[in-house]
This record gives C-alpha cells, structure tokens and sequence, in this order.
C-alpha cells in the first residue's frame, strides 16, 4: 500500500519536473515581455503626465498629503522625499524601456520591478490590484529567458532579431496560471448579494453605474437589464471555472498525448472558448470602465497562452521551431517547399 | 538542477495559491457602519429568513465579525512564512476585483468662495465643471475619493483638501475659501430608472479651508 502510495508519488512528480523541463521557441515569452515593459512605462508615465506623482507620492513631510508607509526601498533611501520618487520614476521608466527593448532583459526586470514595487506601494490608499499583475510578469521576467528573441540582446547576440533557440516554457507555463488564479479568487470574493452566490444577478448593472469606473453614463443598461443579469451569471461561472480552463491550457500544452478527456475538450474547444470570453471580458471592461492599465496588462498574460509551434520534447533541438516560433501551417508548408527545393 | 527548480516552482505556485485566498480585511468595526455593508447584510438577512433560518442583521453582523476575524487570523498565519517572497518579488495577490456593488456610492464636487458666494469648480461627471480634471479624474484620485467617504478613511480628508487648496489658490486669485463635498447619489434599480424615480442625491460630508495667497515678496 506505501509502495504503491510511494510510486504513484515518483509518478507525478517525475511528471512535474518532465512538464516544467520542457523548452520552447521564446517568441511568446518575448511577445509578454514588451508588452509588459510597455503596460509598466504607461501605468508610471500616465502618472507622472497626468500630474499625480508628487501629490500620492510625497511623504507629507515633503508636501504629500498623508504620511506614508514607505517598502524597504523607500525607507533605505531616506523616505518618500522629491528626489527619492523622481529617481525611483526615471529608473523605472527607464528599465521598462530596457525591457520592452529587450536590452539586458532580467537585469532590467529586475530594476523595473523593485523601483515599481517601491513607487505603487508608497500610498495603500490608491493602489490598483492590477499593479500586482504587473510585478508578478515583473518577477516572472528576472526569471523567463525572454530577451532569447525579439531583442536587442537577441540582434547583437546573432545579428538577427529573431532567434528560434528555445528556451525553458515554464515561466509561460506560471504566467498562465496566475492569470487563472486571478480570475478564480476573484471569483472567489464575488460573495457580495449582487453575484449569484448571494442570490442576485444585479452586479454588472451596478458594477456599471459606478460614477468612480464608469467611462460615460450607463442608465440605457436599465431597458436591456436581462442581458446584464446574462453577463453576470456568464462572467461569474467564468471566473469560478478557472481550474478547468487550467486544465484546457495544461492539456493544449501537452498536444503529443490523447485521452478520452483530452479529445473531449479539443472538440469542446476549450482553449478557444476560455480565451474568447476572456477578452470580451477585458474589451467589455475597456469600453465601459475607466480603470487604468487592468484590461492591457490583462491581456498581456494572454499572450503567454500562445503556444508557440514546434514546443514541447521533440523542440529541444529547435529543429520543429519556425523563426519567430509562432508560425502558421502555410508558412511551415513554404519552408518545406523552399527546402525540398 | 531540474529536481531542484522543481522544488522551487512547487513552493512559488503554493505561495501565490495562499495568498490569493480570499481574506477580509483586517479592520475596524466602524467599517461596517457604512450603508452598503448594512445594506448587504440586510440582503443576507433577509434571504437566511426565506430559508427558514432567522437571523436579525445585528446579531448576523456579530457573528460575521466574529468569523471574519478568525479567519482573517488563519489567513495572516498562513500567509506568513512566505511574506518576504511577497515583498521583494512582487509576488503579493489581492483580487477582491468588483467583489459587491456599492449601491450608496458619492460623487465629488469641489467649490471655490469668491466675494462670498460659492461657484463650482469641479464635479465627477460634470461636463461644465472640470477644473483641474486630468488629475481628479486619474485613477489615484478617483480611487481616493472613492475612499475618503467611509468611516475609516475620512480623517484623509484634511489632507487631500489641503493639497487641492494649494492649487486652487494658484489657479482662482480671488478666491477666499475652498470646499470638498461627496454626495451620495444611490444607484437607481432598473425599475427606479424606467419609472423615472430617481432617488434624490444627499451631502454626506462637506470640508472647507480659508485660501492663503501667497503674494511674491518684492525685491
């Protein structure tokens, strides 16, 4: 019984570190990090444009209006004083850039992401929950080998911008799965007596009637009221269902086996649908609301569900990667051709 | 190598799972005062009495309280051991994302005393009244005045209005005084907005500051 209990343990674990073993064309990986690098230098730059740095992060010892709770950072170098919060900007506008670039892409990671952490966490007060979305790409990008193709580092490595070399797939795999652990905690806390946990179907009506996230009036909503309540359900059981969208992505990231559940979701098509009502959720909340960089740094992730061609055991020799890794059957049939040729 | 990265991708996907954990936040009862709690513990109330099980709001409010805090306990303890991973790789979740519908929500409005008399300067989703809009109207600000109203977060107000006195009394020279008021305006239900009943909009909070002008100093 332990023997047994034992060996189905090696089993999976054997398993977990075959599947995070596995290598990859970088091209999504790449395709994450500059439109990471992009969606921080906006969340920052929009800030400092849109004159709110000095007056949400100052210390009220140096013109803020509240005293403020500085991180590590902050406090090590002396407090959220001008200069402090100017440097921390620059630096990490700078390192955004360096990493959208792809020009020393961890190291840059790295910076953007200590100078961001220090910066959004100075006031609690106005801190968005999808900066933590960007920090965590931020922290999986010190770790992904992104820069591989698509970069600066990439066209003085080779002379090419693109380079099909692959690369270790699981930071895609782990940004995958915190995009899903959003979506299901946050359904999670959909307790409220608006969702339909708490008996009702109202909240995305009254999610749109917000004066604070509303991008115009949304009183028409109240003659098309069915199909709010429609949404709500649609996006309330989509959020909840993120394990078996984890188990859409794990099976479409291992196509090389069959089961009977696997052909199931291939004909369900359950990638495709996960992805689908994922960006009508994101274009819905973009058209509607007024809430910062969350749909782009959102949809950011969505490129890591991108599975680039040519991954999985037979693609550590890059020899099934196509130059960008993310080529189409028609452009794989033209190589063919061009070789036989 | 790989058993050990392995090892540490295990660790890092358990660390997010826990803190992605729903968990109440740890604050004041005060809190709870406030009309949109009220209003859904009613709601809850109200639907444990369709099931048979009576429970008035008050005493479903203690209970709740009490829960709540034991979990949030249970939550921090698990939490814990990981909390400088969460710190210095930015690796911290929180997605109470649209989590209830504030049905009591305020609008702002910001209004300078000119010769006595108050003139508006600044409304939310006033098209006529947009002073100083590009910052109210950033997502900071939006999420401060979003705040500021609730029990435990008023006291912010003296600050904030200070800060908006500095620029008002750069941008209006004749201006004595300036005033912030959030305005409750309850989202109407469907039926409210085709019946055209709308429930009326009430001042729930009103702060004013003197302007002090700064004249340049001569050679």
């Amino acid at each position: 019984m332990i023997r047994k209990f034992a060996r189905r343990v090696a089993a999976f674990w054997n398993g977990w570190v075959t599947f995070f073993g596995r290598r990859e064309p970088g091209t999504a990986l790449a395709l994450f990090r500059i439109a990471v690098g992009l969606c921080v230098a906006a969340e920052i730059g929009g800030t400092v444009l849109c004159g709110v740095s000095d007056a949400v992060w100052l210390d009220a010892r140096f013109g803020g209006y509240r005293s403020l709770e500085p991180n590590w950072l902050v406090a090590w170098l002396g407090g959220a004083a001008p200069g402090t919060v100017k440097s921390l900007i620059g630096v990490c506008l700078a390192a955004s850039a360096a990493l959208a670039l792809g020009w020393h892409a961890r190291l840059a990671a790295f910076v953007c992401l200590q100078a961001f952490v220090a910066l959004v966490t100075l006031n609690r007060d106005v801190v968005s929950s999808y900066t933590l979305l960007m920090s965590n790409a931020l922290w999986l990008l010190v770790l992904a080998r992104s820069a591989q193709t698509l970069s600066l580092d990439c066209r003085r490595r080779t002379g090419a911008w693109t380079d099909a070399t692959p690369v270790p797939a699981w930071p895609r795999y782990l940004a995958g799965f915190q995009v899903l652990l959003m979506y299901f905690s946050s359904g999670l806390h959909k307790v409220g007596s608006d969702w339909p946990l708490g008996g009702g179907l109202s909240a995305i009506y009254y999610t749109l009637q917000q004066p604070a996230w509303q991008r115009f009036g949304m009183e028409w909503l109240a003659w098309i009221y069915p199909l709010t309540q429609a949404a709500t359900l649609v996006s309330w059981v989509w959020e909840l269902a993120a394990p078996v969208w984890l188990v859409a992505l794990y099976f479409d990231a291992t196509p090389e086996r069959d089961s009977r559940a696997r052909r199931l979701f291939r004909r369900l098509r359950m990638k495709f649908v996960f992805v689908t009502l994922g960006i009508a959720f994101h274009l819905q909340i973009l058209i509607f609301m007024r809430v910062g960089n969350f749909s782009f740094i959102s949809l950011a992730y969505y490129l890591c569900l991108l599975r680039p061609k040519g991954d999985g055991p037979r693609s550590s020799t890059g020899t099934q990667a196509s130059p960008t890794g993310l080529a189409t059957d028609a452009a794989k049939d033209c190589c063919r051709a061009s070789r036989s040729a | 190598m790989k058993h050990f990265r392995g090892i540490l991708i295990l660790i890092h996907l358990i660390a997010i799972s826990i803190a992605a954990l729903p968990a109440p936040i740890r604050t004041e009862r005060a809190l709870w005062a406030e009309p949109t709690m009220q209003f859904e513990l009613a709601q809850l109330s109200e639907r444990l009495g369709r099931w048979g099980i009576e429970v008035p709001a008050s005493e479903l409010e203690d209970r709740l309280w009490s829960v709540s805090e034991r979990y949030a306990e249970l939550n921090e303890r698990a939490r814990a051991p990981f909390g400088p991973y969460y710190t210095l790789a930015g690796t911290g979740q929180a997605w109470a994302m649209f989590a209830g519908a504030d049905h009591f929500p305020c609008t702002v409005a910001i209004d300078v005393r000119v010769h006595g008399a108050w003139m508006p300067v600044y409304e939310t989703g006033s098209p006529a009244h947009r002073w100083n809009k590009t910052m109210f109207e950033h997502l900071a600000f939006r999420y401060m005045f979003f705040l500021y109203d609730l029990p435990g977060f008023q006291d912010r107000n003296d600050g904030l209005l200070e800060l908006i006195a500095r620029d008002a009394a750069r941008d209006f020279p004749s201006a004595e005084a300036v005033r912030l008021r959030y305005v409750e305006r309850p989202i109407p239900s469907p039926k409210q907005v085709r019946d055209g009943s709308l429930p009326p909009p009430t001042e729930r909070l009103v702060y004013t500051r003197e302007l002090t002008h700064d004249v340049p100093s001569g050679p």
